[in-house]
């Protein structure tokens, strides 16, 4: 494969590993061949908290391969969250869009492979590269108030032929003022 | 390949919650020590930590072979009445300490082999493998023996020629997941593998969770020449 994304899903607690934090530890990783495509807080009142993410573009294998390497000691502050996890994709369709600030975050699971194809609406559908009947799915919007609008136009993949399961949840590009 | 070599075997997978920077630690002492009567000592397949790229961090994989002769009386000694209890051993003591500074809990599956799984013994032929990628694959309810046949019958031509081997196929005993592991000598080609594995019946709902482990060095299943 030409490139790959990763997300991290970094979950905190109100005893210090604030969102803020986390979004320095994700700032301060280095690994070359991995590019901060968007970094994401998910919003309180819908989904984990205090929970961030991150969605890295690796550039080919090469870079995937270097992180792996790189072992356990790899320069993430692990003191910042209490658990993280991480998942390989390819991106399927569609692409991320720069201005959009508040975004839905879909984790779905399709009854077969190639389902993941067919969504439409998203900014962007990724696939998991184990399992590709499972994927991410991922719909922007400028800001709060144009997400809010856009959620209530219709969106996202609830209620799509061919799901098995839809989990998702609001989140916003982590403001740089410390977020709890 | 058949599963000729782990008859009768029982394994026992542990999911262990490491404590912040405290991988490599938590698997160098872990490794370093048995806890019960060596009569009953299981052989330790392998212990990993789980990688960046995907996985669960920090956390750690303890893979251990046995049977239900040893499982049964290990139990007994850990969780019997005192008479059967092991006697104190300071040494163990002392390492209990340690590893309880470096993990907080964890999750535990007894397992049974599949179609095609190989034995410790098998593992320490050839090339060592130390890159393993995990798939834990929760499943329909009644789905777990025709999901590991399909794996011993499909994986092991899917992967041919790709550097990369079907380790381990196992189901767990209580519940209704499989363990699927399978190692490489290197990372190379990692992302190719992915491409290669078949897409499993959806008819099972198989919903996955991938993780890529790195052993730690002294792990048997990387030693060779063992008696």
């Amino acid at each position: 494969m030409s490139e790959y994304w990763c997300l991290w899903e970094l979950m905190g607690d109100t005893d210090g590993k604030t969102r803020g934090g986390m979004r320095d530890a994700i700032a301060a990783w280095r690994q070359p061949g991995w590019d901060l495509a968007v970094e994401l807080a998910t919003v309180g009142s819908d989904g984990w908290w205090p929970h961030s993410m991150a969605l890295w573009r690796i550039t080919d294998d090469a870079a995937l391969t270097r992180a792996l390497d790189a072992g356990f000691d790899d320069g993430l502050d692990e003191h910042s969250f209490h658990a993280g996890r991480s998942t390989l994709f390819e991106r399927i369709s569609g692409e991320l869009v720069d201005r959009h600030a508040a975004l839905l975050v879909e984790h779905v699971r399709a009854e077969s492979a190639g389902a993941l194809d067919r969504l439409a609406g998203p900014d962007a559908v990724f696939a998991e590269i184990f399992a590709p009947w499972q994927g991410l799915a991922i719909w922007g919007a400028d800001d709060i108030f144009a997400l809010g609008a856009r959620e209530r136009e219709g969106m996202g993949c609830g209620g799509t032929p061919g799901l098995a399961d839809v989990l998702g949840s609001w989140a916003i590009k982590t403001p740089s003022r410390d977020l709890v | 390949m058949t599963s000729h070599g782990t008859e009768g075997h029982v394994y026992i997978h542990e999911d262990v919650v490491v404590r912040a920077t405290r991988t490599a630690a938590y698997l160098a002492n872990q490794g370093s020590w048995w806890s019960f009567s060596e009569e009953y000592r299981y052989d330790l397949v392998g212990i990993f930590g789980q990688l960046r790229p995907a996985g669960r961090w920090p956390r750690a994989v303890n893979l251990w072979e046995a049977d239900w002769h040893r499982i049964e009386h290990v139990f007994d000694e850990q969780f019997g009445t005192p008479a059967t209890q092991a006697p104190v051993d300071e040494r163990h003591n002392d390492w209990w300490r340690r590893s309880a500074g470096d993990r907080s809990g964890g999750w535990d599956r007894l397992m049974v082999p599949g179609p095609g799984s190989r034995a410790l013994a098998e593992l320490q032929e050839g090339t060592p493998r130390p890159c393993v990628v995990q798939q834990v694959i929760a499943l329909r309810h009644g789905a777990q023996q025709d999901f590991l046949a399909w794996v011993g019958e499909r994986v092991p031509a899917a992967v041919d020629g790709s550097g990369w081997e079907l380790l381990m196929s196992l189901r767990a005993l209580h519940g209704s997941t499989a363990t699927v592991l399978y190692g490489a000598p290197t990372w190379d080609g990692v992302g190719q593998l992915a491409g290669l594995l078949p897409v499993p019946d959806p008819d099972w709902r198989p919903e996955v969770t991938t993780s890529l482990l790195q052993a730690w060095e002294g792990s048997a299943l990387l030693q060779r020449g063992a008696a």
